[in-house]
């Protein structure tokens, strides 16, 4: 178990270092920081003085040690546009992400296991065509619409909920809802498929034949067996949520977490505060991939840890 | 109730029997032009039998028919402002009327016209992502299958790295370093996608390359190029195609979003996304703005997603005989009942 734990970790160590040398050859190497980061008036010599405070003007090696030795010790350098440590700026915005995208995927994982379990037991009826219907339309409904569409009904036209900002619980209701929408459907399809195939195996059958109840056939042994592939799809959608929908989320909602700070540095054209953010994210998803890792053997003793 | 599959113990045989009792119908003219007629006959009547795959391509169909005659279609130019229709309602409001048929935008835009034009984008980021990442993706699969050892475990590792970082957000940081435009959105989202068609292509090639008849080719000393394109190619046809379209699909959602976001497609250029992105602002009084491209978006995807699935039986001999097994059987059982 600590073993398969640290190589997990080494594993995810990789995939960071992967990221950051991407960022790196894209940045520095494709790119030109002075060009993106400073504005069209700026004079050659403006130009000039950047490249060299930003140490632009080095070997790219010599850069790329650097880069990565100053990432080693913690140092993101300083955002542009924030005038503060880029780190700061990401640290100060992920507890808002994390409460928005961890509700989300809650209520996600909440509705979504009982649908697709209810679709399960009736194949073909009205709940399974719901949870059919739910789930193409999460698939195909951009989110950023599908958050503009939920402003103009119940922000703009009924006049219920807030259309930006956080603060009260209202104002979480509309992002939650824009987030959890599409994993909803794709955690209820999945559960669906994996019941249907339990609730044919032998083990079911003995259990019912012995006079075991109804419910604790379905809800204790089959959706045991049923939820390995939804913990595998629940983890990814948590990592897609934080690694991109929330962007897109939090953009359109004006919600003040990582991926609306990612929207502005953007406009902001502050490349080193997006390093910091990738690189923060990047950590939490191999974190995320290494307890889930972990979970599914809590889960499955079967699954053997290697 | 809840079984579904194994009713009786011996359908296996009888399924058989019926397929192969089908076929031997299907073969009474020999000769290519047949067999591509029959063939096409026969997908076109499962088409028809298969409303949501039928639904897909008419989607499909359409948006290609858009894009290619968007000057002809289009009622206005999609550039072209005019102040006094600003923020004009769709032809059944009051105010609204035929000449501005969905409406127009904050700056006096035929909203129908931009859509059109619209169309354009997301067929060619679409398709051409598709095809860049897929060409590559299938090449690096195909090596990594069939050359193994050394070279499948560090082709796999750059995979395994990239996938476990999915999402938007390393796609943003490298718009955002190289600037917006067509051509790097292509290249950026094929980066970003050539890994499925990858580990796809390497799990067939390595559930093929130790059959009989791949040995055969080897032995009887075909070039491993030719082995490769030859005997293992074409057994991945299946699986990438619907990869193919599936990708298509999520490709469209990806240059909306980007465009949304402000690093896609760039202004005087037309993308539903950046259209929704552009009537952000009229949340309050032009509520047609945003609704109209996204439904675009919506739809298309939807469509692009329904024909996946129906290609995904249609496309594999296995899926297609289960299903005429199936079918057989549920009309020998309604016929008893």
């Amino acid at each position: 178990m600590g073993r398969f734990v640290v190589r997990r970790i080494a594993q995810g160590l990789l995939v960071v270092i992967g990221v950051t040398i991407m960022v790196f050859i894209f940045t520095r190497m494709v790119g030109d920081p002075a060009k993106t980061m400073l504005p069209l008036s700026a004079s050659p010599e403006e130009r000039a003085a950047f490249r060299h405070e930003l140490g632009l003007d080095r070997p790219i090696t010599e850069q790329f040690a650097d880069y990565i030795g100053d990432l080693a010790s913690g140092d993101f350098g300083t955002s542009l546009w924030q005038r503060r440590p880029a780190i700061d700026a990401v640290l100060h915005a992920l507890p808002n992400t994390f409460q928005l995208v961890l509700l989300a995927i809650a209520i996600a994982v909440l509705l979504g296991v009982p649908l697709g379990v209810l679709a399960a037991l009736r194949p073909g009826g009205a709940l399974d065509r719901t949870a059919v219907v739910l789930s193409l339309a999460g698939l195909s409904i951009p989110q950023f619409w599908l958050g503009l569409l939920l402003i103009i009904a119940f922000s703009v036209t009924l006049n219920m909920l807030p259309t930006a900002g956080m603060g009260t619980p209202a104002h979480l209701v509309l992002p939650t809802l824009t987030l959890a929408f599409p994993a909803l459907g794709r955690i209820a399809m999945i559960v669906r498929s994996s019941m249907i195939d339990e609730l044919n195996q032998q083990y079911v059958k003995t259990a019912k034949a012995k006079g075991m109840p109804r419910a604790r056939v379905v809800g204790f042994h089959a959706l045991r067996n049923a939820s390995i592939p939804a913990l595998t799809l629940t983890g990814w959608e948590l990592i897609r949520a934080l690694a991109g929908y929330s962007v897109v989320v939090e953009t359109v909602f004006a919600w003040p977490g990582v991926g609306f700070l990612a929207d502005q540095a953007l406009n902001n054209q502050d490349l080193i505060l997006l390093q910091a953010i990738v690189f923060v994210v990047a950590v939490m998803v191999v974190v995320i991939n290494v307890v889930i890792d972990v979970l599914y053997r809590a889960v499955d003793p079967r699954i053997k840890l290697v | 109730m809840a079984t579904v599959k194994g009713r009786e113990p011996d359908l296996g045989r009888r399924r058989r029997r019926e397929t192969e009792h089908a076929a031997q119908h299907q073969m009474f003219l020999r000769g290519r032009p047949y067999e591509v007629i029959r063939a096409v006959r026969g997908a076109l009547g499962e088409l028809w039998s298969d409303k949501a795959g039928l639904f897909g391509v008419g989607v499909l169909v359409l948006l290609v028919l858009t894009a290619v005659f968007a000057p002809l279609l289009a009622p206005h130019d999609p550039a072209a402002q005019s102040l006094q229709n600003r923020l004009r309602p769709p032809f059944w409001s009051a105010e609204g009327g035929w000449d501005y048929p969905l409406g127009a935008d904050g700056l006096g835009r035929d909203v129908l016209s931009r859509m059109i034009y619209g169309s354009r984008v997301s067929l060619i980021v679409g398709a051409s992502v598709v095809l860049i990442a897929g060409t590559f993706g299938i090449l690096m699969g195909l090596i990594a299958g069939y050359r193994g050892g050394r070279t499948d475990s560090i082709i796999m590792r750059v995979v395994d790295t990239q996938v476990a970082f999915p999402g938007l957000l390393l796609v943003l940081i490298i718009l955002a370093a190289i600037g917006p435009s067509m051509t790097t959105i292509i290249v950026v989202l094929a980066i970003n996608g050539w890994m499925v068609y990858a580990r796809i292509t390497r799990g067939v090639v390595l559930s093929v390359k130790e059959m009989p008849y791949v040995e055969a080719a080897e032995i009887v000393g075909c070039p491993s190029r030719r082995v490769v394109l030859r005997h293992i190619l074409p057994n991945l046809a299946s699986p990438l195609l619907t990869l193919a379209v599936l990708e298509f699909a999520r490709i469209i959602l990806a240059e909306a979003a980007l465009s949304f976001l402000g690093v896609g497609i760039q202004p005087p250029q037309v993308s539903w996304g950046l259209m929704v992105a552009q009537g952000r602002d009229y949340l309050f009084n032009g509520w047609w703005i945003i609704t109209w491209p996204g439904l675009a978006i919506a739809f298309t995807v939807l469509g692009v997603n329904l024909f996946a699935s129906w290609l995904r039986v249609a496309a594999d001999p296995q899926e297609r005989e289960k299903r005429f097994a199936r079918s057989a059987t549920e009309m020998r059982q309604g016929s008893v009942t």
